[in-house]
């Protein structure tokens, strides 16, 4: 066959209606990028960095949930069950490093085709829900705070999936996927209690995919009693599951308890100036809702138009509804990352909304795969350490060196979203990406996290804690005869660059409990400060070292406390080892304390 | 009918996905298990300890050893095989002697005695909490009874409970 007398191929994504094809590929593309991510190699991808205490208490949940749960149970973390169930059968399951990497992806995963799914069918635009979906699943904040030792990016994928299923129940008419709603709806309120407050926003969601003229009392009472029955179904049944556990059957009462609390006084809540000059973590979300209001001025066919115009409305009703607790009721809702993650539920549906064609326009796969691909380039490629370094080098050349830190992202995604608006058609897709893949990985909360194999410190930190974790419920299976102490002067050796003591520390004793098993009843007190009271709670201490010191600050401990009248003898030394980190734990308890049969450190 | 035709398309990426990822994770047979075997082979070959009925838990190679045993020397013999084995680093002993055993030693050891011998005394044990009744003793038998009882190999705390 002669070259020119081939046909040119012409493959397009067509825009699709929501009764339209039943085979759909493209709903894979979240999930083959997830698993992109986790096979670049990255170490520290998916994994929680050493200092942060929530995640890790999470994660000691997610190990020992039974036995966490008489002490524990009127915690308002151990009651976010849609999360920590999920979590606890998991790591039952396998080795903590598998059963988090198979979290990771899962969430990554789910988030990615939720989000296709709801712009496909709001926007009627598989190219630009692909494009939305990888922007998603690519996301840095959502890696950094959705890892799943944190609980936002489950709440926001349970969320999604509600609001996908809402609009699905209203333009499909099935009751299953109104009661499936309901299910999910609470199961994002009950693992994220922000999200109590959008429940509402899904009724809009509902409303705005129902045929034209004026629904039917009759259809909006049955699917309204649909989604009830859902929500009440999946708390009821978590509930028993609480019940069966030891627990209270109101499991949810905890965070209610909790936000009434905060309401009244929040003392983490931070003054606008402080927060919003470093709020890079708002710049994706606002830039998106901030672009999308071009949509309300668009002239679409008006049944297409009013699910886009909904979405839109809602997302800023959702950061509306955020902005009255963070700045009227001065509750911490906008001044964390991980509080705000949230505008995402609606931030990203809102880029999809507007990269989406007017009328059904057909898109090269290709220019869909280009966008793509400029969104991947630059965390796979250019980072941990080129593309910031020639981004800080911009921003010097610019001279925007003295600006605060959110500006200089913050007006490269409104120019980008500007030339997205200018652009036309299918460039529109090419400008996005390359503007977001920018700006996505510039804003990363964890640089080293990306890149192809890069080395990192945080898996091999998991797996040394659930070797500890191993040694330590052996010795002490109600997980609160330890106390644990280290020196707040020390520092432990990582391949790149040194971290305090103080923050492997904090994560590991999080996994049991934090504060109530803190010798001193505090993080770091100084060994001198340490008397004979702050025994009484403890059958034995639990020294955290660095494997250079173990040796003399254990004497040291044994001469302080000898100093008191209590001496101590060893019960056991662990050398914790991996390729990157060590440190080592120490179990002394007094001497004279009688010798018993069992466990040694149990109360 | 379409959330099928997705949930169809779905499950099988997923699943794929999924063993991917659980691929990419470097293969890790439990150490914790393989030790625990390790131990319990050890604990059959050993002659002192073949025949004992025990339980094994291995902890981040910290073994937790339970069962009862008959006496001392099954006891250290039973701790020595367990501490003795490459890659265990720490033993928590649960060991017990069975109550009823205590129960017999302590009886042959009353009848062992000429001071003692022929006196009827009631002896019961509880976890090695040995209770001694008697309403035909004096001070010094009682005395004696309980020096007795303290001396036999499993026996932790003797309640005197005679008159």
């Amino acid at each position: 066959m002669k070259p020119a007398a081939r046909q040119p191929v012409t493959t397009t994504v067509q825009s699709t209606s929501i009764e339209g094809g039943r085979r759909d590929p493209l709903v894979r593309l979240p999930i083959i990028i997830a698993a992109v991510f986790l096979a670049a190699g990255n170490e520290d991808f998916g994994f929680d960095p050493a200092g942060y205490l929530d995640p890790f208490m999470h994660l000691g949940y997610f190990w020992h949930y039974p036995a966490h749960l008489p002490a524990l149970d009127h915690d308002y973390k151990a009651s976010r069950l849609p999360w920590i169930l999920p979590g606890y059968v998991f790591h039952w399951l396998g080795d903590p490093a598998a059963a988090s990497i198979v979290l990771v992806f899962a969430t990554l995963a789910a988030g990615g085709v939720a989000l296709y799914l709801l712009v496909r069918d709001i926007a009627q635009d598989r190219a630009a829900a692909a494009v939305s979906a990888a922007a998603w699943t690519s996301c840095t904040w959502a890696h950094g705070i959705g890892g799943w030792n944190y609980q936002v990016l489950a709440a926001t994928d349970y969320f999604l999936v509600a609001t996908w299923l809402a609009f699905r129940a209203a333009t499909t008419g099935a009751a299953s996927s109104a009661f499936l709603a309901g299910v999910c709806a609470a199961a994002a309120a009950h693992t994220h209690l922000q999200y109590a407050t959008f429940v509402p926003l899904l009724a809009l969601t509902f409303w705005s995919g129902l045929p034209g003229g004026t629904p039917s009392v009759q259809r909006l009472v049955r699917d309204g009693l649909w989604g009830l029955a859902g929500a009440i179904g999946i708390t009821v049944a978590l509930g028993a599951v609480n019940a069966a556990s030891g627990g209270d059957w109101l499991f949810f009462m905890p965070q209610i308890v909790r936000a009434q609390y905060l309401m009244r006084e929040d003392i983490w809540w931070l003054e606008a100036r402080v927060w919003v000059p470093a709020a890079t973590y708002l710049v994706v979300p606002v830039a998106f809702m901030i672009a999308a209001l071009g949509v309300l001025f668009r002239t679409d066919p008006p049944e297409r138009l009013r699910p886009k115009r909904t979405l839109i409305v809602q997302a800023w009703l959702a950061l509306g509804i955020m902005c009255f607790t963070q700045f009227a009721r001065r509750k911490g809702t906008l001044d964390q990352s991980f509080l705000a993650f949230p505008v995402y539920a609606y931030g990203f549906p809102c880029i999809g909304i507007l990269l989406a064609s007017r009328r059904n326009m057909p898109r090269s796969v290709v220019v869909a795969a280009a966008s793509i691909t400029a969104i991947l380039v630059p965390l796979l490629l250019l980072m941990p350490a080129t593309l910031p370094r020639v981004m800080t080098d911009a921003v010097t050349l610019f001279g925007a060196t003295g600006l605060p830190p959110v500006v200089p992202p913050l007006a490269v995604a409104l120019i980008g979203c500007t030339a997205m608006m200018v652009a036309r058609g299918s460039a529109r897709l090419i400008v996005f990406g390359l503007w977001f893949g920018l700006v996505n990985a510039w804003i990363a909360p964890a640089p080293s996290a990306y890149g192809i194999h890069t080395p990192g410190y945080r898996r091999q930190m998991v797996e040394l804690f659930r070797e500890a974790d191993g040694l330590t419920t052996a010795f002490d299976p109600r997980l609160d005869g330890i106390k644990y102490w280290f020196p707040d002067n020390e520092r432990i050796a990582l391949p790149d660059a040194d971290i305090p003591l103080g923050w492997i520390f904090d994560s590991y004793v999080s996994t049991r409990g934090w504060m109530g098993n803190l010798l001193g009843h505090a993080s770091a007190v100084p060994l001198q400060k340490l008397t004979r009271e702050d025994l009484q709670t403890a059958v034995c201490i639990g020294l955290l070292t660095s494997p250079r010191t173990s040796g003399q600050l254990e004497i040291a401990m044994q001469e302080h406390f000898a100093g008191l009248g209590v001496p101590l003898r060893r019960v056991t030394i662990r050398h914790l080892k991996s390729r990157s980190i060590a440190f080592d734990l120490t179990l002394l308890k007094p001497a004279d304390a009688p010798q018993r049969f069992g466990p040694p450190c149990l109360r | 009918m379409r959330s099928r035709a997705v949930t169809r398309q779905l499950h099988l990426p997923v699943l794929a996905a999924c063993i991917v990822a659980a691929l990419l994770t470097p293969p890790r047979r439990s150490p914790d298990e393989q030790l625990r075997r390790r131990v319990l082979v050890n604990l059959r070959a050993d002659p002192a300890t073949a025949h004992l009925s025990l339980r094994l838990a291995m902890s981040s190679a910290v073994a937790t050893i339970s069962g009862q045993i008959t006496d001392s020397a099954e006891h250290a013999r039973a701790l020595a095989v367990v501490e003795g084995t490459t890659g265990v680093m720490d033993v928590i002993d649960e060991l017990t002697i069975s109550d009823r055993v205590i129960v017999q030693r302590v009886k042959e050891a009353f009848l062992g005695d000429p001071t003692v011998g022929q006196i009827p005394v009631s002896v019961t044990a509880v976890a090695g909490e040995v209770t001694l009744h008697s309403d035909q003793t004096n001070d010094t038998q009682r005395r004696q009874l309980v020096q007795l009882a303290t001396r036999v190999d499993g026996v932790v705390h003797v309640v005197d409970a005679m008159k």
